[in-house]
């Protein structure tokens, strides 16, 4: 218990975090994940080791609903499942961080408080930083992490806004889609390919007035897919703590039915990682160069066609 | 973004805001034709005459001066006894028993949670030998108590000690006279007690009413509080609605348990008097206004107790500032005048050095002798509303009281406030207001003198030196061991042949649906301890007994379930 | 601004301590300074702080309280540091003290021991210049 947290350096060597990941110390995994945040030293030499040792056993989770669906909730109420069976759980929480200030308020972890001083239980909150759209870098490499640490169970807490909630069905085992009612139910599920990335349906707080409505609403939509690929639809009162054994049965039953197919997911995903990973460095030289190219095409001596074909040979390939 | 120094020419001088500080926007004169939409029988009425803007009695203070009341809760009870005597005798009316912040969650001394907190601030009355110790040689009879806990659990067990000191004493306890906040929106919007749940929360709310009524018909059972919220970022307007919300939906609940508003009586609120003059004085009579119009229209009162609406102020502790604290004393003069001009019925004005630690004695008589001076030298209590008329103040009370029906219109839409404390909105709404003003502050739009404006640079005066060198001294490590150790004593020297039974009747009740109050006060007679009391109930609804989930039950409280 | 590092704060209120307006100022005022903050909400335990900043990786743990407590909580909150060997996350104090408190509190290592009122900007410079 207390060894996970055995004593870190404080500026440690990569391969001494590797070793304690290897170790299984809490201290390791959350400067190791503060490395790959921050871009710092030796993040790819952490990363392709947390690759090669990535478990397969693990079974990862994308919770992903509109902000106010109660997810941290529902999330901590699964934890205190998970734990009850023994299963050790890894929590990534990610919260927005301000475009004014870049700054953010990480306010997942306030309710799921009750695991605090569990050992099994590890929740590391992430600030979305600047995003290309979709799943933030930080969280794909803290995944990689995660597996390398061998928790039974992974749960990414998506933003619930924007591209992200999408892009998180590529790199999770089940995606739960979480929808609440009375929240413009029609918005919610029209939003470009929700309906679409769901293993599973949670309607939360389902003693609400509409709960029955939303629930048929969203039975109609899951009827139009063929029978064997319907996603159950599960209704909860998280902070009851009700429905929450249904949404683990559901979410144990998908997995197993996804497996046969897990090598095909697997693949779509190194497909979209290798892009995205090549794409974010590409940013990155993008815009170390840009300022200096706006100025260029302001003062008038080029386009801004031209100026983005000479910003092309000037990016580094380190 | 920098706490930025107010661009103000200390010289010229000129004012940043041009709207109250609920943000309502003011024009520089008001007249008669601001006013002539109002009508004087239906909008004002004169004082002691329906709808009560005006005051609720016709001779308001000439008769009767305001209650003067503060907060007396040191660490431990005999210092709190002796206070009190002290107090009483510089003439205090109105003793406000509190307790320390871990008994106000619920919570016993031995608890390990209780830890850092226990004894800050206030008597950590785990059980009737403190309350007895507390309440020593005090006129039970005569007195008018308050209890402005944090968490639910407290009034109902703490009225229970109070009843039971009485009745040990052989005092006629329908005698009892004083309140009880018992806010169950206020004690989670504001600090997220976590004794009971809510459902827990109203149940025992209207218990202590129920009781109350019919057995202590002198005690106010409930009195919605604005005075937290609004230091928690609500404004004025939403401030009173959230009472007025509050109010309603308990008189609500409580026809359904067959008591009527006019066997309920008066009802009071718990206000805060905040730093702008006019509006708060037009937030009191505003609030006598709707409530009086409330109790009537909606509720059918037909006497006129039903319909008076008693107001109970806190001064704002957020107006106070630890920079040049001798400030502190003009905002609390001016404070305290507006609750004289605005006909409240018991005053606890804060003292200055209060922003910096524990009100020292010679603060506190300054509290009570400013408000000495403003009735026997100024002699502005001599009039019953002397402001009424005013063409500004009739205008402000009036658009308020527009403000304040939009603001309940929102409540219904969503479903009630209950279902707006659930769903988190009313967080929403109140952080918003703590962010603005916060924001307001930050450019300067908001002054706050010595802090964002006119700061004192170099060395402080000798004056507010002196205000600032009050020592607060926080319990000693030693003592708060000695507390742990007497509680587990106490315990454990109970007679437990006695009390088992009559805590067990306390979990029949509760899991019947019965009214809970007697059996609390006849266990906590027999040393129930407030933990207990509280862990009780909560296996009575089936939940776990500690709500910090720490602790487990003790075995005699597992024998009571298993039985 | 891409994967710079950003100062990781934890605000805390460990005990019963009911006031949490100054918590909630100082949360958003840092986020408002580019920090990222995360707030354990009231009633936390020492070892439930601990817990939190150590698996957060945060800089600095901000403890909040105004029930004159601050050296008891810091005492016990280091004490739960040093069990899991996480001595290397700064402590910093603010709310109701005493100068006899700041005394204590700097004996233990504990910055910044701010009273209520102080500006913003003076708590901003402090963990800017201490992490």
């Amino acid at each position: 218990m207390q060894e996970h947290f055995k004593r870190a350096p404080e500026t440690p060597h990569i391969d001494e975090i590797i070793g304690l990941i290897q170790s299984r110390n809490i201290r390791g995994l959350t400067k190791a994940i503060s490395i790959v945040e921050n871009d710092g030293e030796g993040k790819e030499d952490l990363l392709n080791d947390a690759f090669n040792r990535g478990s397969s056993a693990c079974i990862t989770i994308g919770f992903t609903g509109a902000p106010g669906a109660g997810k941290s909730t529902l999330i901590n109420a699964v934890i205190r499942h998970y734990r009850q069976i023994g299963k050790t759980v890894g929590v990534i929480a990610v919260d927005p961080t301000s475009p004014f200030s870049g700054g953010a308020v990480l306010g997942d972890r306030i309710r799921m408080q009750e695991h605090n001083t569990d050992p099994g239980v590890f929740i590391r909150s992430l600030a979305s930083r600047k995003a290309l759209g979709g799943l933030s870098e930080a969280t794909k490499f803290a995944l990689y992490l995660y597996k390398a640490f061998a928790f039974d169970v992974i749960i990414v807490e998506t933003l619930g806004v924007g591209q992200d909630e999408i892009d998180v069905a590529k790199y999770v085992d089940v995606t739960v889609v979480l929808l609440v009612p009375g929240y413009g139910d029609n918005i919610q599920m029209a939003k470009a390919g929700i309906m679409e990335i769901a293993d599973i349906f949670v309607i939360n707080k389902s003693d609400r007035p509409g709960a029955d409505l939303l629930t048929n609403q969203v039975s109609n939509t899951v009827q139009l897919k063929p029978e064997n690929e319907r996603p159950p639809i599960v209704n909860t009162i998280a902070d009851r703590d009700e429905g929450i054994e249904n949404l683990i049965e559901a979410i144990t039953a998908t997995r197993e039915r996804t497996v046969p197919h897990s090598e095909e997911k697997y693949r779509q995903r190194v497909n979209e990682e290798i892009r995205s990973t090549v794409l974010s460095h590409l940013n990155r030289e993008v815009n170390r160069h840009l300022d200096g190219m706006v100025e260029e095409v302001l003062s008038s001596s080029i386009t801004p066609i031209e100026a983005s074909k000479r910003i092309l040979p000037l990016i580094r390939t380190n | 973004m920098d706490n930025c120094e107010a661009k103000v020419d200390r010289m010229s001088g000129h004012m940043v805001r041009t709207a109250t500080q609920s943000s309502i926007k003011l024009k520089p004169i008001y007249n008669a034709d601001d006013i002539k939409h109002l009508s004087y029988e239906g909008d004002m009425g004169d004082p002691g005459t329906y709808p009560y803007t005006r005051g609720l009695y016709p001779e308001m203070y000439r008769n009767r001066l305001w209650l003067k009341s503060f907060i007396v809760s040191y660490a431990t009870a005999e210092e709190t006894n002796q206070a009190f005597r002290q107090y009483i005798d510089n003439g205090l009316t109105d003793l406000r028993l509190l307790s320390d912040l871990p008994t106000q969650s619920g919570i016993d001394p031995d608890h390990p949670l209780a830890w850092n907190s226990m004894m800050c601030g206030g008597v950590a009355t785990y059980a009737i030998n403190v309350y007895e110790k507390m309440l020593e040689g005090l006129p039970l009879g005569e007195a008018v108590f308050e209890f402005a806990h944090a968490g639910m659990s407290s009034f109902l067990y703490f009225y229970g000690l109070l009843v039971a000191v009485m009745e040990n004493r052989g005092v006629d306890i329908k005698k009892l006279r004083g309140n009880s906040i018992n806010d169950p929106i206020r004690t989670k919007l504001v600090y997220g007690c976590p004794d009971f749940p809510t459902k827990i929360d109203r149940r025992i709310c209207l218990d202590h009413i129920e009781y109350s009524v019919r057995n202590t018909p002198n005690w106010r059972p409930i009195a919605p509080n604005g005075v937290d919220p609004c230091q928690g970022g609500m404004d004025a307007i939403k401030e009173l609605g959230g009472c007025l919300a509050v109010a309603s939906q308990v008189m609500k609940d409580l026809s359904d348990r067959g008591i009527s508003i006019d066997e309920y009586g008066p009802m009071v609120f718990a206000l805060d008097a905040e730093s702008d003059f006019f509006e708060t004085i037009a937030k009191f009579r505003l609030a006598r206004k709707m409530w009086a119009k409330i109790a009537k229209e909606q509720f059918g009162a037909k006497t006129k107790r039903a319909m008076q609406l008693k107001i109970g102020i806190r001064t704002s502790g957020l107006s106070l500032t630890s920079q040049k604290p001798l400030n502190n004393a003009a905002r609390v003069t001016l404070q305290i005048l507006s609750c004289v001009l605005g006909g409240v019925n018991s005053l606890d004005a804060s003292s200055i050095d209060e922003a910096i630690g524990l009100p020292s004695l010679e603060a506190r008589i300054f509290n009570l002798d400013t408000q000495h001076v403003i009735t026997h030298e100024a002699n502005i209590p001599l009039i019953a509303d002397p402001l009424g008329g005013s063409y500004y103040l009739e205008w402000l009370t009036s658009h308020m009281e527009q403000e304040v029906h939009k603001y309940l219109a929102e409540f219904d839409a969503r479903g009630g406030i209950f279902a707006c404390l659930e769903s988190g909105w009313l967080n929403e709404v109140m952080e918003a207001g703590r962010l603005k003003v916060q924001r307001e502050k930050a450019e300067g739009k908001r002054l706050i003198v010595g802090v964002n404006a006119f700061r004192e640079e170099g060395e402080e005066g000798p004056i507010n030196s002196a205000i600032r060198d009050v020592a607060y001294k926080a319990p000693t490590v030693a003592a708060r061991e000695e507390k742990v150790a007497e509680v587990k004593a106490y315990k454990a020297n109970r007679d437990m042949g006695r009390l088992k039974p009559l805590v067990k009747e306390l979990y029949r009740a509760t899991k019947e649906g019965r009214n809970t109050q007697r059996a609390v006060i006849e266990a906590a007679k027999e040393g129930m301890t407030v933990g207990e009391c509280v862990g009780m109930i909560r296996v009575g609804y089936g939940i776990n007994y500690d709500p910090f989930r720490e602790i487990e039950m003790p075995d005699f409280v597992r024998e009571i379930v298993k039985e | 601004m891409n994967n710079e590092r950003k100062i990781r704060v934890l605000i805390a209120k460990v005990g019963c301590d009911i006031h949490e307006r100054g918590a909630l100022t100082l949360l958003t005022s840092l986020r408002d300074e580019g920090m990222e903050v995360i707030y354990t909400g009231r009633y936390q335990t020492p070892a439930g702080v601990a817990h939190a900043a150590a698996s957060e990786d945060v800089d600095i743990i901000a403890l909040s309280d105004h029930t004159g407590s601050l050296p008891i909580i810091a005492e016990s909150v280091l004490a739960e540091l040093k069990k899991l060997g996480a001595e290397d996350i700064k402590l910093m104090a603010g709310g109701l003290l005493t100068p006899h408190d700041v005394k204590d509190l700097e004996k233990m290592g504990v910055t910044g021991n701010y009273g209520p009122g102080t500006p913003l900007e003076v708590i901003v410079d402090h963990i800017r210049g201490i992490v």
